[in-house]
């Protein structure tokens, strides 16, 4: 894997770009995508954005776009990963529960969910961890 | 976030300013900034929505507008103001504004685009009244990283867009800050800069104190707490020749200071804020916080001072 592919909880076994979203499973070149989509060894397939990773909002909606349109194409989906440097001047409007994977939440209380699926937040620093147990 | 501009509600003497007149204002104002843009930001269509853009953030779709000639025309706009007064007036209040369209430049590939007028107060108060950003792709991860990559391109684009609007008003609304920034803009976050225009050069100084704060850890949150940063920034601009000895720091990291009807701040290249706060934070901030009384020892003082007076134990 190149360095700056930063899968989650462990190495997985697929691993699709934007390019690749777009060029061999046909997402639409005009919307939004987010950075990757990766198939684990335990048989869970993650969108994930990064680079969009200062905005949050903005990450959600990349997410979004990119989730749709994978589910359209019969493409499975179950985890939805935001991976930030920091949540900064976004914590007025979210809120991350770290007692349930870092689930991402609106100040409401409500998760927030794209298409049906809980979006998590991690911060880079907290990936190490993660890596070393290898899973959420 | 991209660009980010924070308007200040104006008054008038014996005259109350409603919320019609101060929407009307953002939207008036969110839309010159896109005919700024026209040459590059093509617009295909305008969204009303309800507290947020987006309903997996509890946003609510009010209306959609189709947009025909790629910009924003007298008549759309008179449409989408139309649009807007239909609404309830809560609606209203609380409605927030999409104008989304492509980036197209030359040599890049097409991005897609929006600029965001926000009225609700919490997506405002994160956000700014006006937002204008791209979605990330190959090596783009914000509209900053576009303006940046070329001189030319950067002057056109953030330091003409800096003296076009940072002084600009109307009867409800004026300039308050413009930040040209990675990410969403927030004091903390200093070193994301690229340019910004604040109310004036102790605006800057506050800010680096709140990220000084923000990353000095326990230290620096120990030594600042009891004291205002109001009152820190006018210590330090009572030093003599203070002014001049700042001005040293933006000539070395490359961040222009002008007058602009307030004070731009224009990094010529993207990390110039970065240097600039790490200079200053080693060379100034630091040794000041280091040397401040700290909160036990002023209680103390208080103590001793009253109990002196009291008699009390």
């Amino acid at each position: 894997l190149a360095s700056e592919i930063v899968p989650l909880y462990q190495d997985p076994n697929e691993v699709y770009d934007e390019d690749d979203m777009r060029g061999r499973l046909g997402l639409d070149r005009d919307q939004p995508i987010a950075d990757w989509y990766f198939h684990y060894p335990n048989s869970m397939w993650a969108v994930q954005e990064s680079k969009g990773g200062y905005h949050l909002s903005r990450a959600i909606q990349q997410l979004r776009s990119t989730i749709r349109q994978l589910l359209q194409k019969g493409r499975r989906v179950n985890l939805a990963i935001v991976v930030m440097e920091r949540l900064g001047r976004e914590k007025q409007l979210y809120d991350i529960d770290r007692t349930r994977d870092n689930v991402l939440m609106l100040k409401s209380g409500r998760d927030v969910k794209v298409e049906g699926i809980t979006v998590h937040l991690f911060l880079t620093r907290e990936v190490p961890e993660i890596r070393a147990r290898g899973r959420l | 976030l991209g660009l980010s501009v924070v308007l200040e509600p104006r008054t008038r003497e014996h005259e109350y300013i409603g919320i019609d007149e101060r929407t009307r204002s953002r939207i008036s104002f969110g839309i010159q900034v896109s005919r700024f843009y026209e040459a590059y930001f093509k617009i295909r269509g305008i969204e009303i929505w309800k507290f947020a853009p987006l309903k997996e953030l509890e946003g609510i779709p009010l209306k959609g507008i189709e947009i025909a000639k790629g910009f924003v025309t007298r008549e759309d706009e008179e449409r989408l103001w139309q649009h807007l007064q239909t609404l309830d007036p809560v609606d209203r209040f609380f409605s927030v504004v999409r104008l989304l369209g492509t980036w197209e430049m030359e040599d890049h590939p097409k991005l897609d685009t929006y600029l965001t007028i926000s009225n609700d107060p919490n997506w405002r108060r994160v956000y700014g009244d006006i937002e204008l950003n791209v979605f990330p792709e190959g090596d783009i991860r914000d509209i900053v990283d576009l303006f940046y990559k070329d001189r030319t391109v950067k002057e056109r684009l953030v330091d003409f867009f800096l003296t076009t609007f940072a002084g600009y008003s109307d009867d409800a609304h004026q300039t308050g800050a413009i930040y040209f920034t990675l990410g969403v803009p927030a004091a903390e976050d200093l070193d994301l800069w690229r340019t910004v225009s604040l109310r004036s050069k102790t605006t800057l100084l506050e800010n680096s104190l709140a990220r000084l704060r923000a990353i000095g850890g326990e230290e620096a949150e120990h030594a600042l707490s009891p004291y205002s940063v109001h009152f820190l920034v006018r210590s330090l601009r009572e030093i003599p020749q203070f002014d001049e000895y700042l001005s040293s720091f933006f000539a070395r990291h490359q961040i222009l200071a002008k007058s602009v009807g307030s004070v731009g701040f224009i990094g010529e290249n993207p990390e110039s804020f970065k240097e600039f706060f790490d200079e200053f934070a080693e060379k100034v901030l630091k040794p000041m916080i280091r040397d401040l009384p700290r909160d036990a020892e002023i209680s103390s003082k208080i103590r001793n001072a009253v109990q002196k007076q009291t008699r009390l134990d």
